[in-house]
């Protein structure tokens, strides 16, 4: 196959393989009878492959162009001998294109390929058209050139015959010389619409005939004996009309409009045939155009529309009769068909009567009411509505126009679902476009609504409404930030950074958690806000996501004027166990800064870092000027004893046994303080101190070494 | 004025959650936090915030908003429909003044106050109710649901795929039957006998429209939701005018395909859902009016425990009695009791039983 081939789309190659195996048969059909298997093979071949192709499209019209054969744009490939021979054969007896139609059946294609043979080729067209005619082809639809009535200057004949498409020609003809084109009739109905309203836009308005435009329409309206006039060629009719440009549409509809006023038989005819909704279509084309149409043909068209669809029957469906469209049990519609009053007005129904009676109107207005009356309530109507419009997108009835628009509706709804928290229907919006996305319903505008709904000003205002709402939404917001993934971070972030409410910001660190180390980059951009809250909530949010990574940025907070970023930032760099942190706790305790001091001793016993027992017993050890020197003292025992460190035993035993006269109270609160830290130290350094307390005179100290007693022994 | 449309935004979002929940619900608390403080910035800004209503327009602070979209459309219908007029907010408004000015919007039937920082200004809204000559000495009022029918038949003519039906015309036709039935003209009365297989269309429509009207009015649901029920029920078959030859016809043949009529209400609701203007319980009705009470029926669907619409609901009950009391050759024609009684009895879970109650003992009643 060549690339030519590969390109063409399936249904023009289902044709050509039709085609060649038609031309085998041709071939066979001069040798064998019909019920010769090796004709059989061929002709079912053919038909097979024809079958195919009414799956795809309702009928194939293919053009041949003297040795070339064109299925819509597309040409078979030219040098394939098969093509060409099949193309002269066709060529030789007029036959301009052939239009094969669902419905085709083998014996009809066997009968169409031994008229193909028929000895006619040396007759002139009118006559090989009346053989074809005698053979009656209902799927087949043959179109014959009628070199006669073109009159082509006469030095381009020739070559122009193989370069312009036959359709051109024969519309060429049409309009240059309307009289001579005798019989119009089949030829009209047989070019495609799109192709021949095409060519026509060609011409200006002033170029074409007055006659021209009532011989076209008459020609798509008359029937003939070999043809009625159907709902398919209305269809036909109408979008040759919608294609045309404006001054030829009114042209076309106004003569339409005269053909069918002048003749009422042929309008009744043709009116009778045509879809409601076409009859419709045309009148508002008619109004569009500002023609008048006459009153009588008003008159008519008004008496034919509701008829034709007044009368939907009744048909059985399953267990049930339709009537009309209500669904109904057949044993009631058997009711309905007995003369059997009796059974249906039985005494139950006349009791429940009676009893519907004993309520008064009055009772209605109860809590029942208000259900009934809360239903209408804008936004349930909203929302039920919301909900029918995804159901609607769902479905395969819509056109394209249809599905934009109603995707269109959801959009515009979207931020009013997103402020009443709706955010279950949201995510459905989303799983719908996606879902119609991958089964290639409607990508452009799919991908035109998802692009919404992925632009930052879109993100930004669901962020904004989840802040808001999402607390109470927890399930649905876990989905929504599925969906996105990463692409959220940057929003939450500058939610995070600007939030006051610490129950909002736990909530939108949760929501960042979940993206892990993704989000660090981000998170290192906003680190260099100026604004000290900005710069807490990223640290904070990093030490909760467990990342690991750090950077120089985050250690120059630990020096910032700010105690509550410093303090996130050590947090942060403990939590990775970098060394780092312990060197910046180390200066912490050294500090002169009371505050920082503090602060210090509260991260090394959280965190229990061991390398700053030193620095912890020296401030132990430090003298006390004041009670509250010995108050400071308590968290450093509290820290320490996290720790946990045997080193610090002995200087611990020093502070018990120490004299003091001053700060009595104090100095005991310590001392108590020590008992109550011991457990995390090893059995062997404290068990003197335990046998100390057992009989210390302090009770709280006294307790404390008996239960540690206790639990060691 | 970014501001200022978010403040509404979120103003009627927490309106619409008191309406939707409760007044004590979370997302309305929260979203009355969260208007209260944008509203704080604006009056940090200029003092003062002023919304006035003229026809269907928002003015705020002397400029008309624009593009506002579902919320501030909601918001003037709302306003409009408690007659205010106008709305000042001062500096010194306080939380507790701005969720009890939401709540007071949200409660059907109740006046706003004028609170010490919002001032309301209110307007006598003169309901200018449509009135038509149907005054008839002799009790016949077959020209004039003639005439009805007439209009019906002429604002379906327009309907087709390409083409937006004139609402304003069905509306008006939707104001005829609620005053008809305002001046106790019997029920039966007013509904049309089918005269032709021609006008079944139109006159179904009619007496369905008439019918769930009626229904409404006895069940006492407020005069405000009449119209939008009428004319979804007005509208609930215009799917079947829609649906694709190719769907309603045998292949070949002019015999009708049940799946293709079975298509209706989703014709109907696509084709609805997209007309501006239009109440959205058209094509709500349209969608579900083939839906059970029992949750079966036709169109499916994918959506878990749906309930039809109340007004889906009592559609139903009027499309049916229409349906059977229509004479059909085939069968004889049925008196009313004898339609009410198959309705009644024989199967169980179509319709809502408290409607179908209240349905029978209301046309008895009318009967009587
Ligand atoms: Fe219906
Ligand atoms: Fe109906």
């Amino acid at each position: 196959m060549n690339d030519n081939n590969k390109k063409i789309p399936l249904d023009a190659k289902l044709l050509s393989y039709a085609i060649i195996e038609l031309n085998i048969s041709r071939r066979n059909v001069a040798i064998y009878p019909q019920e010769h298997p090796s004709m059989e093979r061929s002709l079912m071949r053919a038909f097979d492959f024809l079958k195919q192709l009414f799956q795809l499209r309702p009928e194939i019209t293919f053009g041949i162009a003297k040795d070339t054969i064109i299925v819509d744009e597309y040409q078979l490939d030219k040098k394939n001998p098969v093509y060409q021979e099949f193309a002269l054969s066709l060529n030789k007896i007029h036959i301009a294109s052939v239009t094969f139609k669902n419905g085709l059946t083998k014996d009809e294609l066997y009968q169409f390929n031994c008229f193909l043979l028929e000895k006619i080729d040396h007759l002139p067209v009118t006559k090989v058209r009346e053989v074809f005619k005698k053979n009656s082809f209902p799927h087949v639809a043959v179109v014959f050139i009628d070199y006669g009535t073109f009159s082509f200057k006469t030095s381009t004949t020739d070559q122009t015959t193989r370069e312009i498409p036959l359709w051109e020609k024969y519309v060429y003809g049409l309009i240059k010389n309307p009289l001579q084109t005798e019989d119009i009739t089949d030829a009209v109905r047989d070019i495609p619409p799109e192709t021949f309203s095409n060519l026509l836009n060609k011409f200006s308005d002033a170029e074409i005939k007055e006659e021209t435009y009532d011989r076209v329409i008459t020609a798509y309206m008359r029937s003939s004996p070999q043809r009625t006039f159907s709902g398919q060629d209305c269809k036909r009719m109408f979008e040759f009309f919608n294609r045309l440009k404006p001054d030829l549409k009114k042209k076309f509809l106004s003569s339409s409009i005269r053909t069918f006023s002048q003749d009422k038989n042929l309008a009744n005819q043709a009116l009778a045939e045509m879809p409601f909704k076409d009859i419709i279509a045309f009148l508002d084309s008619a109004i569009e155009q500002r023609i008048t149409v006459p009153q009588h043909l008003m008159d008519l068209i008004t008496s034919l529309v509701p008829s034709s669809h007044g009368n939907i029957g009744d048909v059985l469906l399953h267990e049930t009769v339709v009537l009309d469209d209500v669904l109904i049990p057949t044993d009631s519609a058997e009711l309905l068909k007995k003369k059997n009053f009796e059974k249906l007005l039985s005494d139950k129904y006349q009791q429940d009567i009676q009893q519907l009676f004993v309520l008064h109107t009055s009772d209605l207005k109860t809590s029942q009411l208000i259900e009934l009356e809360h239903e209408f309530i804008d936004e349930l109507i909203d929302q039920r509505f919301n909900q029918i419009i995804l159901e609607l997108l769902r479905s395969e009835t819509l056109s394209e126009i249809e599905y934009r628009s109603l995707v269109n509706i959801m959009r515009q709804q979207t931020e009013h679902l997103l402020w009443l928290g709706q955010f279950g229907q949201f995510v459905e919006i989303l799983k719908i476009l996606e879902i119609n996305q991958a089964l290639h319903r409607f990508p452009d505008i799919n991908a035109d609504a998802l692009q919404y709904y992925h632009s930052s000003d879109f993100l930004a205002l669901l962020v904004n409404s989840l802040r808001v709402l999402g607390r109470q939404k927890r399930r649905e917001v876990a989905m929504i930030c599925e969906y996105y993934r990463h692409k959220l971070i940057p929003y939450f972030m500058d939610a995070l950074a600007e939030e006051d409410s610490q129950v909002i910001r736990r909530f939108l660190m949760d929501q960042l958690k979940r993206f892990g180390d993704k989000l660090i980059p981000e998170a290192m951009k906003r680190l260099a806000d100026e604004r000290w809250f900005v710069k807490r909530n990223v640290l904070y949010m990093l030490a909760e996501t467990g990342a690991k990574e750090v950077t120089d940025q985050i250690k120059t907070c630990c020096r910032h004027e700010n105690p509550k970023v410093s303090l996130a930032a050590m947090k942060y760099l403990l939590n990775t166990g970098d060394n780092y942190a312990i060197e910046m706790l180390r200066e912490f305790l050294d500090s002169k800064e009371k505050e920082k001091i503090h602060q210090g001793v509260l991260l090394a016993g959280s965190f229990r870092i061991k390398e700053v027992v030193g620095e912890l017993t020296a401030l132990l050890q430090k003298q006390e000027i004041s009670g509250s020197d010995i108050q400071d003292k308590i968290p450093v025992v509290r820290a320490l004893g996290e720790i946990g460190d045997p080193q610090t035993v002995k200087v611990l035993q020093a502070l018990l046994t120490g004299k003091s006269i001053l700060y009595r109270g104090i100095t005991e609160q310590l001392r108590e303080e020590i008992y109550k830290t011991l457990k995390n130290y090893p059995y062997e350094s404290i068990r003197n101190l335990i046998e100390e307390g057992v009989n210390s005179k302090n009770e709280v100290i006294r307790t404390e070494s008996d239960s540690l007693k206790r639990k060691y022994s | 004025m970014e501001t200022v449309k978010e403040f509404i935004v979120i103003l009627m979002s927490s309106v619409s959650s008191c309406m939707l929940y409760s007044k004590k619900h979370a997302s309305v608390g929260e979203l009355t936090g969260k208007s209260f403080s944008i509203l704080d910035t604006l009056l940090k800004q200029s003092g003062r915030f002023e919304i006035v209503i003229v026809e269907d327009e928002l003015i705020v602070n002397k400029n008309p908003l624009r593009d506002i979209g579902t919320h501030g459309s909601t918001l003037v219908k709302r306003l409009r429909r408690k007659g205010i007029s106008r709305i000042d907010i001062v500096q010194g408004i306080t939380l507790s003044e701005l969720r009890q000015f939401v709540a007071d919007i949200a409660t059907a039937d109740k006046k706003p106050l004028s609170y010490p920082h919002i001032k309301i200004g209110v307007v006598d809204i003169a309901i200018d109710r449509m009135t038509m000559n149907i005054d008839s000495a002799d009790g016949d009022f077959s020209s004039v649901t003639a005439e009805l029918n007439q209009k019906t038949r002429e604002g379906y003519l327009r309907v087709s795929p390409f083409k937006k039906p004139n609402v304003a015309d069905f509306q008006e036709l939707v104001m005829h039957f609620i005053v008809m039935i305002q001046k106790e003209i019997g029920i039966l009365n007013i509904m049309s006998p089918v005269k032709s297989a021609g006008d079944s269309y139109y006159t179904h429509a009619t007496n369905v429209s008439v019918l769930t009207i009626f229904q409404a009015k006895t069940l006492g649901i407020q005069e405000d939701s009449l119209s939008d029920i009428g004319l979804a029920a007005l509208l609930h078959d215009i799917g079947k005018l829609l649906i694709p030859t190719d769907q309603m016809k045998q292949e070949g043949g002019y015999e009708l395909k049940e799946e293709g009529i079975m298509l209706h209400p989703l014709y109907g609701a696509q084709y609805l859902a997209r007309i501006d203007g239009l109440t959205c319980l058209a094509p709500i009705v349209a969608f579900e009016h083939h839906l059970r009470y029992d949750g079966k029926g036709y169109p499916h669907h994918a959506i878990p425990n749906y309930r039809q619409h109340i007004c889906s609901q009592m559609t139903a009950i009027s499309d049916y009695f229409d349906i059977l009391r229509n004479t059909r050759p085939e069968m004889r024609a049925l008196e009313v009791k004898e339609v009410l009684s198959l309705m009644k009895t024989k199967d169980e879970g179509l319709f809502n039983p408290f409607l179908i109650n209240n349905f029978i003992r209301s046309i008895h009643l009318a009967l009587s």
